[in-house]
């Protein structure tokens, strides 16, 4: 707020445009794997999504009885529109409804290579014409006798659809669910199946909510202890927590299921919230405490007279203030443990029951599935739909200016 | 009464001392300022008043109780920080009603006094604004509020004004005057600027490198430093000094003057003497006559007034506070007249000769 009235700078043109190059890197996969999740199978392989709602053409052979021809200025002339009458009822209804002609031809054996609105004769002498919209018009000398059979690419109207996040989340395509319906499975037995992905996902969760919030907690407390209590041997445990930093997190990992085994942990969710919660608090504590050392002193020195106990000093005054850092370390917690492969490798157990996102991505969904990219999206996008809500909903607290007018 | 009494009270930082037994009276219902250069320890003693430092040494003692290590909130003290320190997510209700929530007062009491308080300091329309919507006057004012709605014995404020800017600060000078002939509580108030301290005290504390120089009314201290560091502190411009040499007889010459009689109590001393003389008290006459003679360095004219730079014969420069019409430009030779009545002596090691007029002392 405060360079309102300060000059433009070409630097701050520079900072614009490198923004809007991250806007569109950032914008253009995510967009992109969101539509591809969205579309059919089909439309998948055939074109790329930014053409999602352009349609894709269909290849299909058109049988128009010609009963209505009638004869003009020497001719026998047929009119008529693909799409209705009798031609039209034998398509299927998505092609029906307000789709367009996107080219024909006069050999089924060439297919359609005519743009529509061009004219082509048959083999047979017969002069045809179809427009966009599916007029059509065909000219011959003699009488037509038969069908005229005509190859045409329609282009079905573009189609968005849920079904491959039904796909994934349950594992079962459309005509699947029907059948396990109708022999009777309910819908949490299908999400809970050993193949659906529904369940990881609720795992997910169970690991990584926790693993942010009891560090955070944990890490808020020691923070303002280190920052603004003064005890012996402080800068010491500052230095400890400063080196714990650059401890690589696999040199833990034997002791640690030594001592998880030791204490009856075991592999569980208990221990990946522990083992999570070790790994984050380093990072944690020390974010919080430079974080919280930079609040005004004299605002926690006035809290004091005004006879605050440190206990609601950090309630009242020193955990508001730093929301923004709270909410930065939550992000980023957040982010490491939902995508945590390697930990949960460790500290989970290998049944189905607690398996993780990203572990059934790597062993059921890119092995044996490999192909099928409207499940891979669509799995994609259910693992990036909860950060990005997570992120979305903190970052206005990640603006700075919350201290503004408080000193000076 | 005694209100607040420091007795040789010290603090060390580690090894070293900042703050070297300093014994204090504050009466009640007085409004004392400590005032001196920066890191003096005035804002240090304050805070020990507050109980935010440890006191390392000696006692603090306010009302009747010694107070070395009560908790900050339990000695009666309110203080307002330079910083104002405002709780920037609470609003002005909010950071008024602070202490008393914590004191656990009944909503109805805190109402009362945080509405009393905003109406003695004119903010009963912005009691629902954050801090970060409020000039800075208005934030100096919610932090005086603050204090206000405890009700304390003492009132500490550290630097309160050196935010504000010019026009401002003689504002809220006027408004923390009348604040204290309205509550008449004991105010201890922290300075740098001796302006503020002339203005605001009934008495002032003079402090230099951890030690009081010189406790006393502001016309005590203008009229009768006890010593040099003193007399060129209090007083805007500050004195000038001029070297200067015992004529006998309790005269002295100096910058090439002939010997001048000095209205002070004689006494041994052997060193160096140093005479100092207001600009205000400067007369300017014709070269020639007068004490001293010299030309005009620089003319500071300000409207009202004149500050002349004069570098007399023996390169020692005075200013003089002279009218605001005077035509004297630089390099022009001027006469400079001494009053002997406005004179201050010095001795070698700075100490003051008791002078013999005991104008500004009140009772």
């Amino acid at each position: 707020m405060d360079n309102i009235a300060g000059k433009r700078t070409g630097l701050s043109l520079v900072t614009h445009l490198a923004t809007l190059v991250l806007v569109i890197v950032w914008i253009v996969p995510t967009l992109g794997l969101l539509i591809t999740s969205l579309r059919d199978q089909d439309a998948i392989s055939q074109t790329g999504w930014w053409r999602a709602l352009q349609g894709a053409p269909q290849p299909y052979v058109l049988s128009i009885p010609v009963d209505d021809q009638v004869q003009r200025d020497g001719l026998w002339v047929l009119e008529t529109n693909v799409f209705a009458g009798p031609t039209g009822e034998a398509l299927p209804d998505d092609i029906l409804d307000r789709s367009r002609v996107d080219a024909f031809g006069t050999s089924r054996l060439r297919g359609p290579t005519t743009e529509p609105g061009e004219t082509v004769e048959t083999r047979d002498g017969v002069t045809v014409t179809v427009e966009a919209n599916g007029d059509l018009r065909a000219a011959a000398p003699e009488r037509m006798t038969g069908q005229l059979v005509l190859p045409m690419a329609l282009v079905a109207p573009p189609q968005l659809t849920l079904d491959n996040y039904a796909e994934v989340l349950t594992d079962m395509n459309t005509a699947e669910r029907q059948q396990a319906r109708s022999m009777g499975q309910q819908l949490d037995d299908m999400l809970f199946s050993d193949e659906a992905l529904f369940g990881p996902f609720v795992n997910t969760m169970t690991v990584a909510i926790p693993a942010t919030v009891i560090p955070i907690v944990i890490a808020a407390f020691a923070a303002y202890a280190l920052a603004w209590m003064d005890f012996p041997g402080r800068g010491l445990l500052i230095a400890v927590v400063v080196g714990l930093l650059v401890v690589p997190l696999q040199l833990a990992f034997v002791p640690l299921t030594i001592i998880h085994g030791w204490l009856g942990i075991g592999k569980s969710f208990l221990g990946i919230w522990l083992a999570h919660t070790g790994f984050g608090l380093p990072l944690a504590v020390y974010l919080l405490r430079n974080y919280m050392v930079g609040l005004p002193r004299d605002i926690i020195e006035n809290a004091k007279v005004d006879g605050a106990t440190d206990f609601q000093i950090f309630t009242k005054i020193v955990l508001p203030l730093s929301f923004p850092a709270l909410a930065s370390f939550a992000i980023f917690q957040f982010l490491w443990t939902w995508n945590d492969l390697l930990v949960a490798s460790v500290f989970l157990p290998a049944d189905t029951d607690s398996t993780v996102m990203t572990r059934f991505v790597v062993t059921n969904l890119l092995g044996s599935r490999g192909g099928e990219w409207h499940i891979l999206a669509a799995a994609a996008f259910v693992m990036i739909a909860v950060p990005l809500l997570v992120f979305f909903a903190m970052q206005k607290y990640l603006v700075r200016g919350m201290l503004a007018g408080s000193v000076k | 009464m005694a209100q607040l009494v420091l007795q040789d009270v010290r603090k060390r930082f580690g090894k070293v001392e900042v703050i070297h037994g300093v014994d204090l009276e504050v009466k009640d219902g007085e409004f004392v300022v400590f005032v001196g250069p920066s890191g003096c320890g005035k804002s240090t003693l304050l805070r020990m008043i507050a109980g935010l430092e440890e006191v390392s040494g000696g006692d603090v003692v306010i009302g009747d109780e010694r107070m070395n290590e009560v908790a900050p909130s339990d000695r009666g003290i309110a203080m307002v920080f330079q910083s104002y320190a405002l709780y920037p997510h609470k609003d002005v209700y909010g950071n008024m009603a602070f202490a008393l929530r914590h004191a656990g007062e009944d909503k109805k009491v805190i109402d009362e006094r945080v509405r009393k308080a905003a109406d003695i300091l004119g903010l009963e329309d912005l009691l629902k604004r954050r801090p970060k919507e409020l000039s800075g006057g208005q934030r100096q004012r919610v932090a005086i509020g603050r204090a206000i709605v405890r009700d304390p014995a003492i009132f500490l404020f550290d630097e309160p004004l050196s935010n504000l800017d010019a026009a401002l600060r003689v504002q809220m000078r006027v408004e923390i005057l009348r604040l204290h002939q309205r509550l008449k509580t004991t105010m201890v108030y922290v300075t740098h600027d001796q302006v503020e301290a002339m203005t605001l005290a009934d008495r002032i504390v003079v402090l230099r490198d951890g030690r009081i120089e010189q406790v006393g009314t502001p016309l005590e201290l203008y009229h009768h430093p006890k010593n040099q560091f003193v007399a060129g502190f209090i007083g805007s411009p500050r004195m000038n000094f001029l070297p200067a040499r015992a004529a006998g007889e309790g005269r002295v010459t100096a910058a090439g003057s002939g010997p001048i009689e000095m209205p002070v109590e004689p006494r041994a001393e052997a060193g160096e003497l140093t005479l100092g003389i207001r600009p205000e008290h400067v007369e300017m006459v014709a070269p020639g006559q007068g004490t001293v003679a010299g030309e005009v360095l620089v003319a500071e004219r300000l409207g009202g007034e004149t500050f002349l730079h004069v570098e007399l014969d023996g390169k020692e420069t005075v200013v003089v506070k002279a009218d605001g019409g005077v035509t004297q430009k630089p390099a022009d030779r001027v006469g400079l007249r001494f009053p002997p009545e406005a004179l201050h002596l010095f001795g070698g090691d700075g100490q003051a000769f008791a002078r013999r007029e005991r104008q500004g002392v009140i009772a």
